[in-house]
């Protein structure tokens, strides 16, 4: 008995902490993002490492990366993130159609991330840069696959929360809203860390 | 109708722990990781050398082993009182916690065969070596398999009354996310992704044990439902 009271006194606190300040998404969600963000913090610490002991050899096979491609891949990842936004955006005022299209938009922007970065990895195995040639294109291929990695989980949140929402034709939960809330999230990480790790192997100079 | 022996199989986790540390660090000073750059006579040397309490070490992790089988039973147990419980997370939960068990049990027996007979060529000794660290650290078919069905028990459990808070489940995620770093390990001999570097070894390592104690605060803390039916 005592427990079921600890219980709801719990659950009542935190309706109440919910009237006071909105927490988009849940707990557990921003604290695997960021527990995920201090790996990549440690990822990139050690790349800066490296990148001082070795500084010559990495600039030069800096050189080797294509920029355009980079930038290609920062613009779809950033026009992810809007549509994901602006789909939350609609979800919130009740505009069901549009969720749906602009999380097709998302998703879409994601899988072109996916199929460029394998256009981008195979000109680099074509010209013999592999991930044993030298200690910057171990960083390169080790971090921008992990990123990878990244992409399609996050990609797979929207492909799982565009079905959901597909399925309920009901205006929309606050379940919905909170799913949507969290896809956006892990969307805006992932953005976040392309955008350092974009400036860390393509432009640092 | 209380488990009795609840609380004791969720002790286990850590005891399982302490024992595998102690052997691993206090006794066969596996810690940090003999290095994998290292010639086969280095590595022959430290086993000839250090015999007596890496076999010591050996023998404390091999008994502690035993104590992680009843508490995967005590994870069990309540995920099947899930409210939503899925039969299919859990059977791959005991599937590759059973699995993951075996690993351990046969990466202590490498490290075993390594030390056994010491005046044998140093090739030997250092190949049953890289296979124990292999299997330490590269296993990422099976750890976060188990961190995932778990993590999404918990995320399918009754909102209102959960039997692990939801952030666990996001917490097992990122641990999953941390068992990746050494996926790529044969590759390296040396730097971060070697299996003594940073992201190979030192994260998972941290989020391994980790686990262990994290689950084990989140299992005692955790009401068994038929009890609170019972009180009411």
């Amino acid at each position: 008995m005592i427990s079921t009271n600890k219980a709801e006194s719990f659950s009542v606190q935190v309706k109440s902490n919910v009237k006071q300040t909105y927490l988009p998404s849940e707990l557990g969600v921003w604290m695997f993002v960021f527990g995920d963000m201090l790996v990549f913090t440690l990822l990139f610490g050690s790349y800066a490492w490296e990148r001082s002991q070795q500084h010559s050899l990495f600039v030069t096979s800096q050189a080797e990366l294509s920029q355009t491609i980079g930038v290609i891949n920062t613009l779809l990842l950033l026009t992810g993130s809007l549509f994901v936004v602006l789909a939350l955006h609609a979800a919130r005022i009740g505009r069901f159609a549009l969720v749906n299209k602009l999380l097709l938009a998302a998703i879409f922007t994601g899988i072109t991330f996916f199929i460029n970065k394998l256009f981008e990895y195979s000109d680099k195995v074509s010209n013999d840069f592999t991930l044993l040639t030298n200690d910057f294109f171990m960083f390169y291929y080790m971090l921008t696959g992990i990123h990878l990695l990244h992409v399609i989980v996050a990609t797979g949140v929207l492909v799982f929360i565009w079905k959901r929402l597909k399925a309920n034709q009901s205006p929309l939960s606050k379940d919905s809203i909170k799913h949507l809330e969290s896809g956006g999230i892990v969307w805006h990480m992932v953005d976040l860390l392309w955008i350092a790790l974009f400036s860390l192997l393509y432009l640092i100079k | 109708m209380k488990d009795q022996y609840f609380k004791l199989c969720a002790l286990c986790g850590p005891m399982f722990c302490i024992m595998f540390m102690v052997g691993f660090i206090g006794f066969a000073g596996f810690m940090p990781p003999l290095p994998p750059s290292a010639t086969a006579v280095e590595i022959a040397n430290i086993y000839i050398v250090d015999n007596a309490s890496i076999k010591t070490g050996l023998i404390i992790m091999m008994i502690g082993l035993s104590f992680s089988i009843p508490f995967v039973s005590a994870i069990v147990t309540r995920m099947k009182q899930m409210r939503n419980s899925s039969s299919t997370l859990v059977t791959t939960f005991i599937i590759v916690s059973a699995a993951v068990a075996g690993l351990l049990f046969i990466l202590i027996c490498a490290w075993a065969v390594a030390s056994y007979r010491i005046d044998r060529s140093p090739e030997i000794i250092q190949a049953f070596n890289d296979f124990a660290f292999i299997l330490l650290i590269w296993p990422v078919s099976l750890i976060p398999v188990s961190y995932i069905s778990l993590g999404l028990a918990v995320l399918s459990d009754d909102k209102n009354t959960p039997i692990f808070p939801r952030w666990f489940a996001f917490l097992n995620f990122w641990f999953a996310v941390l068992a990746y770093g050494g996926c790529l390990l044969i590759f390296f001999v040396d730097g971060p992704f070697a299996w003594d570097g940073l992201i190979a070894f030192w994260i998972p390592a941290v989020a391994f044990f980790g686990w262990y104690i994290v689950t084990s605060v989140v299992l005692l803390q955790s009401n068994d439902p038929a009890e609170l039916v019972s009180q009411l």
